[in-house]
């Protein structure tokens, strides 16, 4: 009822209330992060300088491009806790084959393809033996993260020769920004197209609203659910590719609650759990707001262990939220 | 103010955005009468009943309960006051048990503070038993067809002791028998007990049989509100059209020789015996049967939503292996599924999503969506078909249930589907509506040469439409009619058991 009522305002003139509506979720996001920003300036100048704000970027960035692979499945009403495990796996992968002298091209498409694989896992166990994403997923996260420790035998693995010429990818710059912001505003941009204006972005959306009827609707539901866990699991391995590159080593441990960020990044960023609302500008801005919110907590000089208690808090509060807003629309 | 009026609902306002939803309407019941609502789909008589229930909030105006004013109508408050509205789109627990459903949030307890189920599901069976509706108590409500929730729906208001009662339309989704069944409650529960009910429907035969005053809502107002016996059905027409309505079908499609969808013994285990079938070119058949005969899972079979165990499907001659809704919308056959709701839309999405959804290709430019194209291609729709939606990017959920039935038939129009499977096509659509859907079957199949196999629980329109009627009877078929010369009573005599 005061959804109905406080949508008046918005449309004065008989229009798209729809699409109003979201344009205002994602204005009232971007407020949270004006608001955030003033505050970190207040408490501290430095937030502004340049060194800062590229940290805070690249951070976005980081988190970001996970974040968009998420938003894809929880459109589609599905969750992939695996995300972390797979940049755990693929990291370690790719300071492997680059140590041993494959050349740095062909190691980036097969980490791409790895994470390709992964998400296709979970995609084939979610669409052709009914598995429930999340137990799914969860059996990858747990799986992916023992493969990354078996096959670097619990340790870092270097990446010798190849350390240098490949360190561009996550501590370059390109017109004065880093690498990983570019890349993290083309997949962005792209997601967002793919999202708003072509039809897979459209059966997405259906998959995620209503699943028998997309299939009633001659949607091919099994295809949808295979390419969205894909992707989640290419963007994976694309964030593993800019994690070695900007440590220059291969973690196994890497990625470790990258899952968690990134969903909580997607839920901020008002993309529904229950599937088939929401979208990429949501999660560009989540993103932004968890990193500032990341930021100012260390301009506080708060602990990193209070700080995944006020993280926690945080996601707990978002999807409550959520939940709240789906409860009573029924 | 009306003498011994139990409800009164004055100056109501309510707008949403780019809907002026009602507009100043004021209206009364009287204790222990029926009082029907009528109008066009979208006119806003869900909205005025959701009012009433507190669900949504008024912009201006006031509910008065036996001369007393309510001051806070809070959903909880109206429960207390007595009032039980029975939507139109149910909204039920589909993994609670009947009997937690009539009881939710009352259950009976044991000592220790338990649920006592015994009890529970004992209580129930007396409210259901005295309504003489036969559903099990302890089934599960999603196992459980659509009329039987409705029942106990109006179980649970009964044992809520309701002393105003409101049906949107549930005879959209009772059967007949099911039907005479709830207006011998209506009249026992109204003439023995004094409770109240407000009665919407789009059937005008259905108030004579049971209403005792009519009130008639066009775009959001009140234009006639009368006892029944002062009025005619021409003129409750002309009331909610705001025009006359020649009253006849369509002329019956000629179809030609060419048949186009033959179906060869099918069957399912259980559910479907032996069915075979054909339809010509520009053809309309018609399935009609009791609920539960197996109307909908021969749609369903044909239109690969359900598997099958054995038969055949040729189209054109051609024998087709449909394993899936995609491959049967490839060869051309498209549903229009039984329930909307949960089978056909997709409701948090926008009206020109609904529609477009199974076919963009066309819309499509060097891979991406063409906006203009598709809202152009909508907004034909929107106008062809009268539905009524400030625009086409509004969401689908906030229409009214009608509109968002015209939006289902639309997508198969879009789609361009030649054999057209339709599945109560005309299910909570108005007067109006209802004959430009006839219109655009018969001009489907005439002009445009499109086969249509449609199942009717309404008579009435199967008899003015069809080619062809078949009747189905557990399962399997009992009888083919020319449409011609076919009676009801004919019809019936085969739907049910001699
Ligand atoms: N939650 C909502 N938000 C915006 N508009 C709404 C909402 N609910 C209803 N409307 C609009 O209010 C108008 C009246 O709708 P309502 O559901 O009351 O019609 P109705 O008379 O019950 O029609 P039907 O016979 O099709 O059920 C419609 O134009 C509908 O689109
Ligand atoms: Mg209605």
């Amino acid at each position: 009822m005061v959804e109905m009522t406080t949508g008046q305002g918005l449309a004065s003139r008989p229009g798209s209330a729809g699409r109003l509506r979201g344009w205002a979720q994602s204005l009232g996001l971007l407020w949270v992060l004006i608001v955030l920003c003033a505050f970190a300036v207040y408490l501290s100048p430095s937030f502004i300088q340049t060194g800062n704000m590229l940290n805070v970027g690249r951070q976005v960035a980081l988190f970001g491009i996970v974040s968009v692979g998420m938003t894809f499945v929880i459109l589609t009403r599905g969750i992939d806790l695996s995300v972390g495990s797979i940049v755990g796996v693929v990291s370690v992968a790719t300071a492997l084959m680059l140590s041993s002298g494959v050349p740095i091209p062909l190691a980036m498409i097969a980490a791409l393809g790895m994470g390709a694989v992964f998400g296709a896992i979970n995609g084939a166990g979610v669409v052709f033996f009914g598995m429930p994403p999340f137990i799914m997923t969860l059996g990858t996260l747990v799986m992916g993260r023992g493969i990354a420790m078996t096959i670097a035998n619990g340790e870092p693995k270097t990446l010798g020769d190849a350390s240098d010429a490949f360190s561009y990818l996550g501590s370059g710059f390109l017109f004065g920004i880093p690498v990983p912001i570019w890349i993290f505003v083309a997949i962005a941009a792209a997601a967002f197209v793919i999202l708003r204006h072509t039809p897979f972005g459209r059966q997405i959306y259906a998959v995620g609203s209503n699943t028998e009827a997309a299939r009633l609707a001659g949607i091919n539901v099994p295809r949808v659910l295979m390419l969205v866990y894909a992707i989640s699991g290419v963007l994976s391995g694309l964030t593993a590719l800019v994690f070695v590159s900007r440590l220059t080593v291969g973690e196994p441990t890497a990625g470790t609650n990258l899952e968690l960020e990134a969903i909580s990044i997607v839920v901020i960023g008002g993309t529904s759990l229950f599937g088939g609302e929401g979208g990429v500008i949501g999660t560009v801005i989540g993103a932004a707001i968890i990193a500032v919110m990341a930021n100012i907590l260390n301009l506080l000089g708060i602990s990193p262990f209070t700080q995944q208690i006020v993280k926690g808090a945080i996601i707990i509060a978002a999807v409550m939220f959520e939940v709240y807003r789906h409860e009573r629309r029924s | 103010m009306m003498k011994d009026a139990v409800l009164e609902m004055r100056g109501i306002h309510k707008r949403f955005p780019g809907v002026y939803a009602l507009n100043n309407v004021s209206f009364a019941v009287r204790k222990g009468s029926v009082h029907g609502v009528i109008g066009e789909n979208g006119a806003g008589k869900s909205t005025l009943m959701r009012v009433l229930s507190g669900a949504f909030l008024a912009n201006e105006g006031e509910v008065a309960i036996d001369g007393n004013v309510v001051a806070a109508p809070t959903p909880e408050r109206m429960l207390e006051l007595g009032i039980a509205v029975i939507y139109q789109e149910l909204a039920q627990a589909p993994h609670l048990t009947v009997a937690e459903n009539i009881f939710l949030g009352r259950l009976p307890k044991t000592r220790l503070g338990m649920i006592d189920w015994r009890r529970a599901e004992a209580a129930a069976r007396d409210v259901l038993d005295r309504l003489g509706f036969r559903v099990d108590p302890a089934a599960r409500i999603d196992t459980i067809s659509v009329a039987q929730r409705q029942m106990v729906e109006i179980a649970k208001a009964t044992a809520r002791d309701a002393r105003i009662v409101v049906l949107d339309e549930p005879s959209a989704v009772l059967g007949d028998a099911e039907l005479e069944h709830l207006f011998k409650t209506i009249r026992q529960l109204s003439s023995e007990h004094g409770v109240s009910f407000i009665y919407i429907t789009h059937r005008l035969k259905e108030l004579y049989e049971i209403c005792d005053e009519v009130t008639v809502l066009r775009d959001g107002q009140v234009v006639a509100s009368m006892p029944l016996g002062q009025t005619t059905t021409p003129d409750l027409i002309r009331h909610m059209v705001g025009r006359e309505l020649r009253d006849v079908f369509p002329a019956r499609p000629q179809p030609g020789d060419q048949i186009r969808l033959d179906v060869r013994n099918l069957s399912r285990a259980g559910v479907l015996k032996d069915i075979s079938f054909n339809v010509r070119r520009g053809e309309i058949v018609g399935i009609c049967g009791l609920a539960g005969a197996g109307r909908t899972e021969v749609l369903r079979a044909i239109a690969g939503a359900d598997p099958i165990d054995g038969g055949e499907i040729r189209i054109d001659g051609q024998l087709v292996a449909i394993d899936g809704p995609r491959r049967a919308l490839a060869h051309g056959v498209g549903l229009l599924p039984e329930d909307r709701k949960t089978e056909g839309l997709f409701l948090e999405q926008s009206v020109a999503f609904n529609v477009t959804v199974s076919e963009l290709a066309p819309l499509t430019r060097g891979g991406l969506i063409n906006g203009r194209r598709e809202h152009e291609a909508v907004s034909r729709f929107i106008q062809q078909m009268r539905i009524k939606t400030p625009n086409p990017s509004t969401k689908v959920r906030t229409l009214s249930g009608g509109n968002q039935q015209k939006c289902g038939i639309a997508r198969q129009l879009h789609a361009g589907t030649e054999i057209l499977l339709v599945d109560e096509p005309t299910r909570g659509v108005d007067v109006a509506a209802k004959r430009e859907i006839y219109d655009l079957l018969a001009e489907l199949t005439s002009k445009r040469g499109a086969s249509v196999v449609m199942v009717s629980s309404e008579l009435p329109e199967i008899l003015g439409l069809c080619n062809r009627i078949i009747v189905m009877r557990e399962g399997a078929i009992s009888a083919v009619f020319e449409g011609e010369g076919a009676t009801e009573e004919t019809i019936m005599a085969h739907a049910v058991w001699q």
